[in-house]
């Protein structure tokens, strides 16, 4: 998740899928991530560097739903982080990162017969909760930019077995402060604290098999960063480099049949292309309680 | 339903709209008010050079200026007023950039060289480093290597110049005593 050196919902099945919540349903779930790499590309070169080994980074993530309506659904995130790395040089950085509040509104249904098409908009807000350094990358926790979305997402249901979901978003990034009075990057030097963040559109395809008590997915998934500079030769990287990348992975869900409510849900993935990031291998693991307030049931 | 659904549509295009029409560029140059110097050293031209020996050196290079009476010299005069009635946006930018204070932006061209030779050279597949090369200075790694020492001597060779060049032109400029435009 942190192979985008910060940006932690882009990936989240719950952000990404056509699952809603039922109205008055309230599910809270934690979820576990490990993350790590030991090779990087440098701009376009693809690299090793023993003076970072391999990087790890963990997560614990709370995460929260609430259905307000049949139609509408709210996802709260908050992610804390620790980064290591194996090499002796640098040390890791660990804390609460950035709040996501989401709503994801199901506009349209369509069904004929076995098969059906469903249509959302879904509109993101994050920012930091602590006031982490991005300027230690690739240890900072995150990227400290204030991030907008505005998500679509169509999911074409085969059969009631199959599930093909396409899910692609823009985010708009705030700029960030370090703390330096001016810095070097995308060859010229800024007399300034400000950082010019650059937004990014990001996408993702899904393959599914669906089953009454569980869900199997495979997907592909790119993300690109829409202007900012690259890391130099031997350099660090810095917040506004301009970061890509391309994920294949698979996704699993379990509604755990003995405890109602409870279910069990596990995805992962792997860097096939990157830009300024690591070539991470990642595995999330976690579980979600949903509490039932609907008078209806 | 139709009232949430509406200021859910508000919050998104307003949101957006907020984060859409904000600038974020941050510009490279840092913007300076014009230098006010509280004197003007007039007696500048005397004090000890670090590297030059003697101003008179220069002499040919700066010859002697036309008197204020003269029509070259009124005729050269018009010339620069024209051309500063007519200054293009381009123009006008570098005079407010310089105006902010020539030795610190210089100092701010040097910083930026200092920052983009700032990299230690990257190690071969083999675990090996090459070294920097004064005879290939492009190559990678780049020469040279502006770790502190080397900055330092760059910052300071760039600093003593300016200030003997700055002694230089006070030299000239009192040797020879042309009134200011404004007072012409």
């Amino acid at each position: 998740m942190l192979s985008s050196w910060g940006c932690l919902h882009a990936q989240t099945p719950m952000i990404t899928d056509g699952m809603m919540t039922p109205k008055k349903a309230l599910g809270n779930g934690l979820f576990y991530t490990t993350d790590s790499w030991n090779k990087y590309w440098e701009g376009t070169l693809k690299r090793d560097n023993q003076n970072i080994g391999t990087l790890t980074t963990q997560a614990a993530t709370w995460m929260g739903v609430y259905g307000l309506t049949e139609k509408i659904t709210f996802i709260a995130m908050l992610p804390y982080i620790w980064t290591k790395s194996s090499g002796t040089t640098l040390n890791g950085m660990q804390g609460l990162q950035d709040l996501t509040i989401a709503a994801k509104y199901n506009y349209l249904n369509k069904e004929w017969g076995q098969n059906s098409i469903r249509l959302f908009a879904l509109g993101s807000f994050s920012a930091p909760t602590t006031n982490y350094t991005p300027d230690f990358l690739p240890l900072s926790i995150g990227l400290g930019s204030k991030n907008l979305s505005g998500r679509l997402t169509g999911t074409y249901s085969l059969k009631k077995v199959w599930l093909f979901t396409g899910s692609a978003a823009y985010t708009w990034r705030s700029n960030i402060f370090l703390d330096r009075p001016s810095y070097y990057t995308n060859g010229q030097m800024y007399y300034s604290n400000e950082v010019q963040m650059y937004d990014q559109f990001d996408f993702i395809v899904r393959a599914g098999y669906h089953q009454p008590n569980w869900h199997a997915e495979l997907f592909y998934t790119q993300q690109n960063t829409l202007g900012g500079g690259d890391i130099r030769r031997q350099d660090m990287p810095f917040a506004s480099n301009q970061m890509n990348y391309s994920k294949i992975g698979a996704s699993f869900l379990y509604a755990i049949p003995q405890i109602k409510n409870l279910a069990a849900r596990a995805w992962g993935s792997y860097t096939v292309a990157g830009r300024n990031v690591g070539q991470s291998t990642t595995i999330n693991a976690g579980l979600m309680y949903t509490l039932n307030f609907s008078n209806a049931q | 339903m139709n009232t949430i659904k509406f200021y859910i549509a508000l919050f998104f295009i307003a949101s957006l709209t907020i984060v859409v029409s904000c600038n974020k560029e941050v510009t490279s140059a840092e913007g300076l008010h014009p230098l006010q110097p509280v004197d003007v050293d007039a007696k500048a031209g005397t004090w000890l050079p670090v590297f030059v020996t003697s101003y008179t050196k220069y002499a040919a290079t700066v010859p002697t200026p036309a008197d204020t009476s003269t029509t070259a010299y009124k005729t050269e005069l018009a010339t620069i007023k024209n051309l500063q009635s007519a200054l293009t946006s381009s123009q006008q930018k570098a005079i407010d950039y310089w105006s902010g204070g020539g030795v610190l932006r210089w100092n701010q061209i040097f910083r930026e060289l200092v920052a983009r030779y700032n990299l230690p050279p990257a190690p071969l597949s083999n675990g090996t480093y090459i070294f920097p090369d004064a005879n290939n200075p492009f190559a990678d790694p780049q020469f040279p290597f502006s770790n502190p020492p080397y900055a330092a001597r760059a910052y300071s060779y760039v600093s003593a110049a300016i200030y003997d060049a700055l002694k230089a032109t006070w030299y000239y400029k009192y040797q020879y005593n042309i009134p200011s435009l404004e007072v012409i």
